[in-house]
């Protein structure tokens, strides 16, 4: 029982890392993305190769070259955002992954094909071997806090006010002379370049790194993460993440079938796009959003003739 | 010789593309709702059928009931998913996070139901090649490319002609406002659904016809037509039905030349060159946004 | 208001030519500008040099292309033909986030400030720089992007006070009366450091108080010494603020003097309120 916990926190984690980034571009630039797998897979398949070839396994080390990877791929997938929006890029989105999938599966003396790789050494830090299941919470929890971190940071700057400004007119955002293309590309290639972090620790975790396991589907399932959790905020991400991806746990240990994944992520974004446009995170902002809203204008009213007599 | 023969064929596999094109852009174009589960609805009224007959006489008339229940379910997914969504004035995204969860959903029940393994008419009929000149032809064949043309241009005809097709035009060019209103512009609504839906039963019903489907044959079978579509530009009939083509030609060529594991990629690489080079597609029948 | 005043306004950096007062740099010059939408000419040769340091009126019925002209002087919309000069530069269909950087500001007539951002974040974003503005520069030099940002707030607390709004710099955008969005989207324009000053209709919807504000504010902007190119219905207020006056009619300027000249015209006065 603990194993199957501590494992459903690894996974949780894991994806939540993978999809922290995409809840940005999503939420704040309208952007349905749907190519985080192959990102994610890339990041798994830099791990493998690097550790079934005896290169190395030391995280410190392939972690940043996973960065570079998946950075560069995510730049040259998110490029097309200065020419391509909304529907068009879900379609070049849904390319992309097809491309990059297609294209690892079919370079065989990479990838190993379709079974892909497996059995490679486990990883390490500075000579620590990271076996044990609490072992890899340990490494994933610091990783996360350093990702959350930053995504806190950037939403605190000028770019994160700029994000939010992008959300909601583009046109006015421009004539401050800010360029809503630069913002979205940005956003998009740090969501990458989380999403191939969380894959370097998701294959060092389960020694093996398959090809399929990074489809279309996978995808949609990690875009249903941000949409069910909730894309403006940086918890929905986590919500959707811990639920979405221990789903297959809970279901197995009720002994239903395996479909009924697909069969609850579908009637979930169902649910959202009826009632939850902002996810399940979105329910407790827009309550707060709504009360700040309120206690403002009330206070407005309340002091417009005070001044309005000074003038 | 051979050339003309890789050609044939490319038309061939092109003009079943042509057809999941057609019915997606007829959506697509009226609608502008980007419906991704188009392909998934399509798989359901297959599936549905397929368990009736596969082989024999039988077969066509299950094609047939196939068509009929493509039609409802086109109007059922419009009329109970997407209409409800519209009234509550959810944006695009949203209405398409809605056609996302149906796919999903679709996705998971069908394989559940019936076995993840291929399936496939069994019509040797329609599959005996005949010859003229050299080049191996069958009549499913035939049937693919004429099929298409004569689909293409009924709905071409149909809308530039008929009342109907004027009635759409004028909800087409004005989404929001929608110039056609009420109850009479929820029916057109729903028979666009209805007719897309039955067209795109068609493509995949000769794609079962000529070789065989799995239950996740909706996901490259939407993607295929969302990319025809938006590749020949949003809305134009011509323009989708030249990408419709060239793709299938270009598929076959490069399964011949290169391998049939990097055929598909090298397509998929020429949309988004294609994409990229013209944001609005081969033929543009949208302008452009300005402020 | 000070020279000094003028100066904060365009941070170091920010605008890159001389401030408002001799505006001699920052000409804002139109030449010969066309535009059709479809088969409707809207504008139909636009020619003009807008007065350094002077509030010029752009007047006419609806739909006679005004704001179309703002779209084509502030970048974003290409001209078919003809030319627009700013500081010495062609910015003709420049992106108007370029344009803008130039310190040519410009308003919405639908006001469009960033419901979701308080007052002070508002006129903060239009003054943030392009290196504050970097991705790779918030994560890698978080520092230095901390008072970079620190510098634009400060630009924006002096916008924000200068329109009047300083009581309110907290308050989300969208909680604003529809008068102080008017104010807080001039004041936005001075986050820029715009030395000249495209404002779409400003005191549209505002009642007598919102507009006397309104004109108190702009008053002060000319003063000053920054270029306007006001658009607006209100007579009154194009008479007290307006040394000089437009008049366009279906894209052309048919009139051009002083408000009293302009409207002294009967001609014009029975287009812009007859029919
Ligand atoms: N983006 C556009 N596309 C098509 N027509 C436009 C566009 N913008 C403005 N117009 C047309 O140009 C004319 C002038 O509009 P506008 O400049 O907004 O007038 P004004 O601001 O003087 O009231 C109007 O007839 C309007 O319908
Ligand atoms: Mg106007």
């Amino acid at each position: 029982m603990i194993y199957i916990i501590q494992t459903i926190v690894i996974y949780s984690l894991t994806y939540s890392i993978a999809v922290m980034g995409l809840s940005l571009v999503v939420g704040y630039s309208q952007i349905f993305v749907l190519s985080q797998a192959a990102v994610f897979g890339v990041g798994s398949f830099t791990y493998a190769v690097m550790s079934s070839r005896n290169i190395t396994s030391d995280l410190l080390i392939v972690i940043p070259v996973a960065i570079v990877i998946g950075g560069l791929l995510s730049l040259v997938t998110g490029l097309p955002l200065f020419r391509l929006g909304g529907d068009y890029y879900i379609v070049a989105s849904l390319a992309f992954q097809y491309v990059i999938i297609q294209g690892l599966v079919n370079w065989t003396s990479v990838s190993g094909g379709p079974p892909g790789l497996f059995g490679f050494s486990s990883p390490s830090i500075l000579g620590w071997n990271i076996t044990s299941n609490m072992d890899f919470i340990y490494v994933l929890v610091p990783i996360l806090v350093l990702a959350l971190g930053s995504l806190l940071w950037v939403r605190r700057m000028p770019y994160g006010r700029a994000l939010v400004a992008m959300a909601d007119d583009e046109a006015a955002l421009a004539a401050g002379g800010v360029k809503a293309d630069s913002l979205r590309v940005g956003v998009f290639v740090l969501a990458g370049t989380l999403a191939a972090v969380a894959g370097v620790l998701f294959t060092s975790f389960l020694n093996v790194a398959s090809p399929g396991d990074y489809g279309i589907s996978e995808s949609i399932l990690m875009i249903s993460m941000v949409l069910v959790g909730g894309s403006r905020s940086l918890i929905g991400p986590f919500i959707g993440a811990l639920f979405l991806s221990s789903l297959p746990y809970w279901l197995n240990l009720v002994n239903w079938s395996v479909y009924m994944t697909g069969v609850v992520t579908g009637v979930l974004l169902l649910l959202v796009a009826f009632f939850l446009p902002d996810g399940v995170a979105g329910l407790a902002t827009s309550w707060v959003h709504r009360r700040r809203m309120h206690e403002q204008s009330r206070q407005a009213s309340s002091v417009e003739p005070s001044l309005g007599g000074q003038s | 010789m051979y050339y003309l023969q890789v050609l044939i064929n490319g038309l061939v596999t092109g003009s079943i593309y042509g057809l999941a094109a057609l019915g997606f852009n007829l959506i697509y174009g009226t609608t502008k709702i980007f419906h991704v589960a188009y392909g998934s609805v399509i798989m359901v009224a297959l599936y549905l059928v397929t368990s009736i007959s596969l082989t024999g006489s039988t077969a066509y008339w299950a094609v047939g009931a196939g068509l009929l229940i493509s039609l409802a379910l086109g109007a059922l997914v419009y009329a109970i998913l997407y209409a409800p969504l519209e009234k509550l004035g959810r944006p695009r995204p949203i209405i398409f996070i809605a056609s996302l969860g149906l796919a999903t959903l679709i996705e998971a029940v069908i394989p559940w139901i019936y076995s993840p393994q291929p399936l496939s008419f069994y019509l040797p009929s329609l599959n005996t090649v005949f010859f003229v000149g050299h080049i191996a032809i069958s009549p499913l064949d035939v049937a693919a490319v004429a099929g298409s043309l004569v689909l293409s241009l009924s709905l071409w005809a149909i809308i530039k002609w008929s009342k109907f097709g004027r009635q759409l035009r004028a909800i087409t060019s004005n989404v929001e406002l929608g110039s056609v209103m009420g109850a009479r512009r929820g029916l057109i609504l729903g028979s666009v659904f209805a007719i897309g839906t039955a067209i795109g039963f068609i493509g995949l019903t000769m794609q079962t016809m000529s070789s065989s489907v799995t239950p996740v044959i909706d996901v490259s079978y939407t993607l295929i037509a969302a990319m025809i579509v938006l590749g020949g530009g949003a809305g134009s009939l011509v323009g989708s039905y030249v990408v419709a083509l060239a793709w299938g030609v270009i598929q076959n060529g490069a399964t011949l030349w290169v391998s049939a594991d990097w055929a598909s990629v090298i397509v998929y690489v020429a949309f988004l060159v294609l994409i990229l080079i013209r944001p609005v597609g081969l033929v543009s029948s949208i302008s452009k946004r300005t402020l | 208001m000070t020279a000094e005043k003028a100066l904060v306004f365009s941070r170091a950096g920010h605008v890159s030519h001389s401030t408002g007062r001799d505006g001699g740099s920052s000409r804002l010059v139109a030449r010969g500008l066309f535009k059709r939408f479809g088969s409707q000419e809207v504008i139909a040769g636009f020619d003009h040099d807008l007065e350094p340091g002077v509030v010029t009126g752009l007047v006419g019925p609806n739909g006679a292309g005004k704001t179309t002209i703002f779209n084509l002087l502030s970048g974003g919309l290409k001209p078919d033909s003809g030319t627009v000069t700013f500081a010495d530069q062609d910015v003709t269909g420049r992106p108007m986030h370029v344009v803008s950087r130039m310190g040519l500001g410009r308003s919405f007539q639908d006001v469009r400030v960033f419901p979701a951002l308080d007052c002070l974040d508002n006129c903060a974003l239009y003054a943030q720089t392009v290196r504050e503005t970097s991705l790779v520069r918030t994560l890698l030099m978080p520092r230095s992007t901390a008072r970079l940002s620190g510098v634009s707030r400060q630009v924006a607390t002096e916008a924000v006070e200068f329109v009047g709004l300083g009581s309110k710099k907290d308050n989300l955008a969208g909680s604003l009366s529809y008068a102080d969005q008017k104010l807080l989207a001039i004041a936005r324009l001075l986050a820029i450091g715009a030395t000249t000053l495209l404002l779409d209709e400003p005191a549209s919807g505002l009642d007598r108080r919102g507009v006397e504000k309104l004109m108190e504010v702009i008053r002060r902007l000319r003063d000053e010494g920054r270029t306007i190119l006001l658009i607006e219905h209100n007579l009154d207020v194009v008479r007290e603020m307006c040394q000089k006056v437009l008049f366009l009619d279906r894209g052309r300027v048919l009139a051009e003097g002083t408000p009293d000249d302009v409207f002294a015209r009967t001609e014009l006065a029975e287009l812009y309120f007859g029919a």
